[in-house]
């Protein structure tokens, strides 16, 4: 009978690094958007 | 003279200048093409943030004001984020864009070098002349050069940074790289914001935002080179 391999247990960083890196995340990437959106603003302006 | 207008952007020139000697001996230690590219836009950052103090202390001079448009509003950012491009992307593509980029900055410097200027136009209605400004660029298209570079500065840093971010986090490994592309990111905006702000009239925005970016830069950096000593453990979860 073969034996079964377990099915490998998901790997999860400590509690709070679980809830703020996803924030983090979220909120630099919403500054880039917004930052992309002064951009193209300041060089619609500019011609 | 004011604390803000010299002593912030000498802080953040010394600050930059430590931070690209540290990179470019770890690039002769190991040879990263990233580390070259990331020391040198540095170096740049440095530069920017010496002739504002400069300027802070001394007043117009039309070689600073050049160098600092130069190398502090357009090259910076896309030298630094040319590094992370070396460190994400396949060899060929890398190489094409630095060609490209390599280019771009020499008919900027060209641009730049040859601008007329007049330092009276850095006081307007939304500036009062304490900070250097594009404003002083007389010469018609030569500005409109700093939003490209920016462009492609911010999506390759910042986005390099949030994508080895994601990486690391979506794998769950590597926490200490986690965190230190975090600093990164969130660092490497910062001085973005403060030249936007800085356009629209915001005072002091621009220095501030640079000594801070540099320091979290720099603090990014080290924290994704140095794994964490007590690693927060990695917790096993069940399947169930």
């Amino acid at each position: 009978m073969k034996s079964e391999k377990p099915a490998p247990t998901p790997r999860r960083f400590p509690p709070l690094y679980e809830k703020l890196i996803p924030i983090v995340l979220g909120v630099i990437g919403l500054a880039v958007v917004a930052l992309l959106v002064i951009i193209v603003i300041v060089v619609s302006g500019s011609f | 003279m004011s604390i803000t207008h010299t002593i912030l952007p000498f802080s953040s020139s010394v600050l930059s200048f430590v931070f690209a000697f540290l990179i470019l001996k770890r690039y002769w230690a190991k040879r990263g093409l990233h580390q070259l590219l990331w020391g040198i836009g540095m170096i740049f950052y440095g530069i920017g943030g010496f002739c504002e103090a400069f300027y802070g202390i001394a007043g117009w001079n039309p070689l600073i004001f050049r160098l600092w448009y130069l190398f502090g509003a357009i090259l910076v950012a896309a030298w630094l984020g040319q590094g992370t491009v070396y460190l994400l992307v396949k060899p060929r593509w890398a190489h094409a864009l630095m060609a490209v980029l390599a280019v771009a900055s020499v008919y900027g410097a060209v641009r730049v070098f040859t601008a007329q200027l007049d330092p009276s136009l850095m006081t307007s209605s939304l500036h009062t002349g304490a900070e250097l400004s594009g404003h002083a660029i007389v010469t018609p298209g030569v500005r409109s050069l700093t939003p490209f570079f920016n462009l492609y500065g911010t999506l390759t840093l910042v986005g390099g940074a949030l994508y080895s971010m994601w990486l690391f986090w979506r794998k769950r490994i590597l926490l200490h790289r986690v965190l230190g592309n975090a600093l990164i990111a969130f660092g490497a905006i910062l001085p973005a914001f403060g030249g936007a702000f800085s356009r629209f009239g915001v005072p002091n925005a621009l220095y501030i935002c640079e000594l801070l970016g540099a320091i979290f830069i720099f603090a990014g950096y080290l924290r994704a080179i140095t794994p964490m000593k007590n690693a927060p453990q990695v917790v096993e979860t069940s399947g169930a």
